[in-house]
């Protein structure tokens, strides 16, 4: 699903005929309420699927029994960290300073 | 690769950022600040020791919490907090110029580390990504991750897990 994005000029201004068209390129036929429209600080329109957006702000995830079941063995029984990530961590030491 | 990670600042040039997946670029030129000044979640940037400027990869870290459709008892009795409060990797990217030499993997362990550094002050109990697609949940899994069967593209990793890892002093 795309992410449309219409900047505005140096004015800090989104056409009206712009923005038309781009909905029209993106989104002719097909209906954009699974869309959110975002204006950003500096007056930028960003278009997101819905979906992206809710699964952001719900900030919960439900699980099934199944995946609960999944969830709880692996919190009662943790397992040893896999090899990829044990030597990307030896790797980090050596590569990754902060600040 | 040598790297410093650090927080998203106003010194970071977003705007030429690109790791080929438009989603993520958009999101860090665009609303990684809001999501910062918002607190919605904390933007940690790597660039490299002599360009400070130009990121190199980037990934975001935001609270979340895990719920059950059902719960008995039998089950909330065993949890210490209900809901479940996990650290959640929100994205995860690479610049195009530095894929294929393991940063991906390096900022994803920067990323657990620093969930495992918080929870020592706030405890939480995993740490949470939700992969784009099946190629990018699989390189989870081959990490250690673990996906759910109903939700396959979200997968986790208990603190115990990142625990035993060495971390970096501080």
């Amino acid at each position: 699903m795309p992410v449309t994005v219409l900047r505005p000029d140096a004015k800090g201004r989104v056409g009206l005929d712009s923005l038309t068209r781009l909905l029209r390129q993106r989104y002719g036929g097909q209906p954009i309420s699974g869309y959110a429209a975002e204006i950003t600080a500096d007056g930028t329109i960003v278009l997101r699927p819905r979906v992206e957006v809710d699964a952001e702000q719900a900030a919960t995830l439900v699980l099934t029994t199944r995946d609960r079941d999944v969830f709880l063995d692996a919190l009662a029984k943790p397992a040893r960290p896999a090899a990829p990530l044990r030597a990307a961590a030896k790797r980090h030491g050596k590569n990754i300073a902060r600040s | 690769m040598k790297l410093v990670v650090r927080r998203l600042d106003a010194h970071a040039d977003r705007d030429r950022f690109d790791c080929g997946v438009a989603p993520l670029d958009e999101w860090l030129k665009r609303q990684a600040g809001q999501a910062e000044r918002k607190r919605l979640a904390s933007v940690w940037i790597a660039t490299t020791p002599d360009d400070s400027a130009s990121i190199v990869g980037y990934y975001s870290l935001a609270p979340w919490q895990i719920a059950f459709e059902e719960c008995p008892p039998a089950v909330s009795k065993k949890l210490p907090r209900y809901p479940v409060a996990v650290t959640l990797v929100a994205r995860l990217a690479v610049a195009r110029a530095a894929q294929g030499r393991g940063v991906g993997a390096e900022l994803l362990v920067d990323a657990v580390f620093r969930a495992h550094s918080a929870s020592e002050t706030v405890p939480v109990q995993a740490v949470v990504v939700h992969a784009k697609d099946e190629t990018a949940a699989n390189w989870y899994k081959r990490h250690g991750f673990v996906s759910f069967s109903d939700r396959p593209l979200h997968l986790f990793l208990t603190m115990e897990t990142i625990g035993a890892l060495k971390h970096p002093p501080g």
